[in-house]
C-alpha cells in the first residue's frame, strides 16, 4: 500500500504541468534486435514487427520476447522459452494468436507454451500489453501477448510472391528454412508456407554441452475471399510438429507434439455510418503431446542409487475451441468496441510408469497408470466493452468485462483426511468482473503523461485446478491441483510518462504497482496426505489461494538523437514481488522436520533488474546497420524461501549484430551473441533435474539469416 | 521533470525495500521427539561386510545391507491419551547405507506430559503399502513386485552365510507381502492370495517427559541376532537364501521379530524449538 501512496503522490505532482500536444512515436532497441518506429499506444502496448522477428538468431518466439523490457522467459531446454511479463507467468498472462485464438498446451510442465505452437516465421507482428488493460480477448490478468500471423491480402492484379528465410547458427549448431508462397487477386488470395528446423545441443560458455536439441516442422495454408466490397472471409490452417525436444530441466523430454490450429474469420467494414467494423471469428486448436524419459539413464540401465529401471511415458490430448464477435462503433470523437466471446478448453491424459527389477534372477515388471487430467474441461464465456474518447487534447479509455467460468473433471481421485477435502468436489463456477480506465494527456513541449488503473480477474486454469502429481512448479515438488481454488484478482495501476528532451532525445518511464487478492500459490501437503509420484520430487504441494501479493516496478527507455547515423538506446526494467503469507517446509536430510509461516516472502521467479544499452550505427545509405549491445543483469537477492530459490550473481553480456539490405529482394542479418562466451544463466532458468545447478544459457553463438522476398 | 522522474524511481525503490521478510511465530505448548536408530548384534554395534557372527543355529554369517520401514508410531500418555505420529508422515525408512535415515526428527509437535510407552508397525499396513507410493531412492529400491503382492519390502537384511561345505552363500532375508500358492511350487501363475506380514511392536518407555519447547531423543535399537532366534531358531541351511516367495519362512521370521527392538536410551536435547526458529529467522535476514 505504501508504494501505491508514493505513486499517487508523484502522479499528483506531475499533473501540475499538464498541457496538450501530439503523442510521440517511439523507437525501441531491443538488445541485438532493433525495432524502429515501433508504436506505443494504449498506455504500454509494445508492437514488434516482422523485421525484428526475422533478425532472430534462433527462431523461437520466447527468445525474442525476452529482449523486451519487462518481459522475461523461463528456460527448461533448447526451445520453447515460456514468457513472463513483469513476474506474471503461465495463465496470469493471456497469450493468443490472430485476434483471440487460444491454444491449450498439452504438457503439464509447459514444455509447450502457446508461443511454441506457432512458427515464428509465420508471425508478422507481436503485440504486448503489460497489465490488465485489454479485455477484448478474454480475461486479462497480468498482460497480453498477441501473435499476428501472416494473412494474405487482396491485390488489384493477380500476383505471386515468394519469401524465403534461411537461418544458420553455430551454438546451437542448426539450420532453419522457411518458405512462403502467397498471392492472388481481388476475389481470392492465398498463402502457403512450410518450415523445417533442426538444432543440436548447445554449449555453455564454459564448454559444457547441454542436452537441448530439437526438431520442428510446420506447414500453413491461408485462403482469403472477398464476396463483396468491404466483406472478407479468411480461412486459416496451421500444423506444427515437434520431435525429440530435450528438456534437461524436466523429468522427461518431449517426444512428439502435433498441433493443429484452424480458424475462420469474417470481417465487414463500414457496415453503416455508425458501425465501422464487425468481426466474427471461430477457431479450434488441438494439441497431442507425448513425453517420456527414454533418453535418461534410468530408462535403460540401472543407475545407482536405483536398483531397477524406471520408465515413464505421458500422453496428453489438449484442445481449445471458441469464437468471438466484436462490433466497432464510431461517432465523432467517441468510439465503442463491444462484443462477446467463448472459450472451451479441454485436457485429458495420463502417465504410465514401469519399474523393472531383477530379483533372485527373475525379472519383474510392475506398471502403474495414473491420469494427469481426466476429461478436464473449462468453459469461459464473456461479454466486453471498451469506450474510447479522443479529442486530440486527451484520450480516455474505459473497459469492462464480465465472465462466466465453469470447470469440470471426471477424475476419480478423492483425497480427504480428517475432514479436510484436499481433492474432492470437482466442479466449480465463477462469475468474474474485470474493468479498467486510462487517461493520457499530451503536455506542452512534446511530453505526455498517462495513468491507467485496472482490475483483472481470472479463474484458475486446468493445471491449477486438476493436475495430479507432477513437478510443474519452480521447486522440486509434485503439484496437486485444487478444484475449489478461487479466482485471483489483480488491482494494478500504471503511470506512464513520456519526456521529450529535445536535442537530448526521448525518455519514457512506466512505473506500476499491483495488489493481487486471492493470490494463487502452492503450499506443502503432509506426506501422510499425499506422497510424490515423480522421480526426484521432494514432496507434494497443492495450489491454494494464499492471501495477497504485491508487485511493483518500472520500465524505462531512453532514445538518444541519431547523429551521423549513430544512436544509443537504453532500457531498464525492474520488478519486485512479495506475497503476504507463505508456508515453508524445513528440510533436514530430505526429511520435513518442521514448518514455518513466512510473512512477506518473495514471489518466486521474479527477474532481477536488467539494463540494456545499445549503440546503433546506420550507414551506407541506410542499407547497413551495425549494433553493439550490452545486457547488464543485476544481482537477485530477493528470492523466495518457500520455493527454495537461490540468489544469483549479476552478469554483463555483449552482443553484436550486422544487417545489410543488399537490394530490394535480399537482406542479410548476422551477428554474434554472447560475444565473450560467458558462462551464465538467467534467474528464471530452471534447475537441471537431479542436481541443484541451473540450466546455463548458450555460450558464444555466430548466426546468419538470409531473407529473400520476391 | 527529469528530477521528478528520478524521485519517482527512488520512491518506488524505497517502498519496495520497506517490506521485510519474517517468520511468524506460533504458540506451541509442545516439545519434539527424535528417534535415533542403532543396530546391534548381542549388544555390540553392528559390523558389516565381515564374517564375524554366529547365529543360534550355528551358521557363521555376515550382514552387508540392512534397510526397513517402520510406520504408524503411537506415543501413550500416562493420562490415557495416545498420540498418532502422522501430521507430516507416518512412515520412516531406515537404511544403514544412508546415515541420514538413522535419525528421524519427528515433525509432529508432542504435547507436554509424561509418556510411558511407544508402539509402531514394523513394515507397512495394507493402507500404506501401495506400489509406486515411493518413487525416489533409497525408498524406491524397497519395491516389492506387483505380481508378488505389490507395495514395498518391510525389511531387506542382506548378507552371506557359510554353509557346511564351507561355501559363502548370499542370503536375502526379505519381508513383505506373502503369497499363497495353489500348487507345491512357487510359480507366480499359481498365486491364489496374499498375506499381510507386517506386525506391531510395543515398547515401554522409561519415563519420557515432554516439556514445552524441548527435544527428546529416543534411541531405538534393533538386535540383528534376534531375527534368528526366539521363538524359532533360524537355520539358513534349512530356509535357503531367498524367502520372498516362501510365506512360511516370512511368517517364521516375523514371529521372531517381536523382540528385535528395544529402547536403549532417552536423552533431553537442550536445543529448543524456539532457539532453532530464532536461528532460522536470523539466517533469513
Amino acid at each position: 500500500m505504501r508504494c501505491l501512496n508514493y505513486l499517487l503522490l508523484i502522479f499528483l505532482l506531475l499533473l501540475g504541468e499538464t498541457s496538450f500536444s501530439q503523442q510521440p512515436v517511439d523507437t525501441i532497441n531491443l538488445g541485438e534486435i532493433v525495432i524502429q518506429g515501433a508504436k506505443i499506444d494504449k498506455g504500454n502496448k509494445v508492437i514488434l514487427d516482422q523485421a525484428s522477428i526475422n533478425r532472430m538468431s534462433l527462431p523461437d518466439i520466447g527468445t525474442l520476447l525476452r529482449n523486451v523490457a519487462g518481459v522475461n522467459g523461463i528456460r527448461k531446454g533448447g526451445a520453447s522459452i515460456d514468457p513472463v511479463i513483469r513476474g506474471y507467468r503461465f495463465s496470469q498472462i493471456n497469450v493468443m494468436a490472430d485476434d483471440g485464438m487460444k491454444v491449450e498446451g498439452g504438457c503439464p510442465n509447459r514444455m509447450d507454451p502457446v508461443t511454441s505452437h506457432l512458427e515464428p516465421d509465420d508471425v508478422e507482428s507481436i503485440e504486448i500489453i503489460k497489465g490488465p488493460y485489454s479485455l477484448r480477448y478474454g480475461p486479462s490478468f497480468g498482460g497480453i501477448i498477441q501473435l499476428n500471423t501472416f494473412k494474405p491480402k487482396p491485390s488489384d492484379n493477380f500476383e505471386i510472391h515468394l519469401k524465403s528465410h534461411t537461418s544458420l547458427s553455430s551454438n546451437p549448431a542448426g539450420l532453419g528454412q522457411y518458405l512462403l508462397f502467397f498471392g492472388g487477386g481481388k476475389k481470392f488470395y492465398f498463402g502457403v508456407s512450410g518450415s523445417y528446423k533442426n538444432y543440436h545441443d548447445y554449449k555453455t560458455g564454459d564448454g559444457n554441452k547441454v542436452s537441448s536439441s530439437f526438431r520442428k516442422y510446420n506447414y500453413s495454408a491461408d485462403l482469403g475471399y472477398t464476396p463483396a466490397k468491404n466483406h472478407e472471409l479468411l480461412l486459416s490452417l496451421h500444423s506444427n510438429y515437434g520431435r525429440d525436444l530435450m528438456f534437461p530441466s524436466l523429468p522427461m523430454d518431449e517426444r512428439k507434439d502435433n498441433t493443429t490450429l484452424i480458424s475462420a474469420d469474417y470481417h465487414i467494414k463500414n457496415l453503416t455510418s455508425l458501425i465501422r467494423k464487425l468481426d466474427i471469428k471461430v477457431y479450434g486448436s488441438d494439441v497431442y503431446h507425448e513425453m517420456d524419459n527414454s533418453q535418461r539413464a534410468a530408462y535403460s540401465s540401472v543407475v545407482p542409487p536405483y536398483t531397477g529401471l524406471m520408465q515413464a511415458v505421458s500422453k496428453v490430448d489438449a484442445s481449445n475451441s471458441g469464437g468471438r464477435i466484436e462490433l466497432n462503433l464510431i461517432k465523432g470523437k467517441h468510439e465503442l468496441l463491444a462484443g462477446a466471446d467463448l472459450e472451451i478448453a479441454r485436457k485429458d491424459g495420463g502417465r504410465l510408469t514401469r519399474m523393472i527389477m531383477v530379483m533372485n534372477g527373475v525379472e519383474t515388471i510392475s506398471t502403474k497408470n495414473t491420469n494427469l487430467w481426466k476429461d478436464s474441461q473449462m468453459i469461459n464465456s464473456g461479454v466486453f466493452g471498451t469506450y474510447i474518447y479522443d479529442n486530440q487534447k486527451f484520450k480516455i479509455n474505459v473497459s469492462a468485462r464480465f465472465d462466466l467460468n465453469q470447470a469440470t473433471s471426471t477424475d476419480t481421485l478423492k483425497l480427504i483426511k480428517e475432514g479436510v477435502n484436499y481433492f474432492n468436489q470437482l466442479s466449480s463456477n465463477y462469475t468474474n468482473l474485470s474493468a479498467n480506465a486510462g487517461i493520457t494527456f499530451p503536455i506542452k513541449g512534446g511530453h505526455s503523461i498517462g495513468f491507467y488503473a485496472g482490475r483483472g480477474m481470472r479463474s484458475p486454469d486446468l493445471t491449477e485446478r486438476y493436475i495430479k502429481f507432477l513437478t510443474v512448479g519452480y521447486d522440486s515438488y509434485d503439484y496437486l491441483g485444487n478444484p475449489q481454488l478461487k479466482p485471483e484478482i489483480n488491482y494494478q495501476s500504471d503511470l506512464i510518462i513520456d519526456v521529450n528532451l529535445n536535442k537530448a532525445g526521448k525518455l519514457k518511464v512506466d512505473a506500476y504497482a499491483s495488489i493481487i487478492d486471492s493470490y494463487i500459490s502452492a503450499v506443502p501437503l503432509p506426506a501422510s496426505v499425499a506422497t510424490p509420484k515423480s522421480m526426484g520430487a521432494l514432496g507434494v504441494k497443492q495450489y491454494k489461494n494464499v492471501g495477497q501479493a504485491w508487485f511493483y516496478g518500472f520500465e524505462a527507455t531512453y532514445n538518444s538523437p541519431v547523429i551521423k547515423g549513430i544512436g544509443v538506446v537504453l532500457t531498464a526494467s525492474y520488478t519486485y514481488g512479495i506475497q503476504e503469507r507463505a508456508i515453508k517446509n524445513i528440510l533436514e536430510n530430505n526429511q520435513v522436520i518442521d514448518q514455518v509461516e513466512l510473512k512477506n516472502d518473495a514471489v518466486q521467479e521474479i527477474p532481477p533488474m536488467e539494463t540494456r544499452i545499445d549503440l546503433n550505427y546506420r550507414f551506407y545509405n541506410q542499407k547497413m546497420l551495425f549494433t553493439l549491445g550490452s545486457r547488464i543483469v543485476a544481482v537477485q537477492n530477493h528470492v523466495s524461501e518457500s520455493y527454495y530459490e537461490n540468489a544469483i550473481f549479476g552478469t554483463v553480456l555483449m552482443n553484436m549484430a550486422y544487417e545489410f539490405q543488399v537490394n530490394k529482394l535480399i537482406k542479410l542479418a548476422s551477428g554474434i551473441q554472447n560475444l565473450f562466451d560467458k558462462a551464465y544463466y538467467d534467474h528464471l532458468n530452471r534447475r537441471i533435474v537431479g542436481s541443484t545447478s541451473r540450466l546455463y544459457e548458450p555460450g558464444r553463438n555466430y548466426y546468419m539469416n538470409l531473407i529473400i522476398n520476391i | 521533470m527529469t528530477a521528478k522522474i528520478l524521485i519517482l524511481i527512488i520512491a518506488i525503490e524505497f517502498a519496495c525495500t520497506s517490506c521485510k521478510k519474517e517468520v511468524i511465530e506460533q504458540e506451541t505448548n509442545a516439545g519434539k521427539i527424535e528417534f535415533e536408530f542403532v543396530h546391534k548384534v548381542r549388544n555390540e554395534s553392528l559390523y558389516v561386510d565381515s564374517l564375524c557372527y554366529l547365529n543360534q543355529a550355528g551358521n557363521p554369517y555376515e550382514v552387508d545391507e540392512l534397510k526397513y520401514f517402520i510406520s504408524d508410531v503411537y506415543f501413550y500418555n500416562t493420562n490415557g491419551a495416545k498420540l498418532h505420529i502422522d501430521a507430516q508422515t507416518a512412515i520412516h525408512y531406515v537404511d544403514i547405507d544412508y546415515p541420514e535415515t538413522l535419525v528421524w526428527k519427528i515433525f509432529d509437535p508432542i504435547p507436554t506430559g509424561t509418556y510411558d510407552s511407544v508402539s509402531f508397525v514394523f513394515g507397512l499396513n495394507e493402507e500404506r503399502n501401495i506400489s509406486f507410493a515411493f518413487v525416489n531412492p533409497p525408498e524406491v529400491n524397497m519395491f516389492w513386485p506387483t505380481v508378488l503382492g505389490g507395495g514395498f519390502h518391510y525389511l531387506m537384511l542382506n548378507g552371506k552365510w557359510k554353509n557346511p561345505q564351507g561355501n559363502m552363500i548370499p542370503f536375502d532375508f526379505h519381508l513383505g507381502i506373502g503369497q499363497t500358492y495353489s500348487g507345491i511350487t512357487s510359480n507366480v501363475d499359481s498365486i491364489t492370495g496374499f498375506v499381510q506380514n507386517y506386525f506391531e511392536v510395543t515398547l515401554p518407555l522409561p519415563t519420557l517427559m515432554i516439556n514445552d519447547n524441548s527435544t527428546n531423543k529416543i534411541q531405538l535399537a534393533m538386535d540383528i541376532e534376534s531375527w534368528f532366534e526366539t521363538p524359532h531358531t533360524w537355520d539358513f541351511n534349512d530356509w535357503g537364501n531367498y524367502i520372498m516367495q516362501n510365506q512360511l519362512a516370512m511368517k517364521t521370521a516375523c514371529e521372531n521379530g517381536y523382540n528385535v527392538f528395544s529402547i536403549s536410551s532417552i536423552t533431553n536435547n537442550k536445543k529448543t524449538m524456539q532457539s532453532w526458529k530464532d536461528n532460522e529467522s536470523h539466517s533469513k535476514n
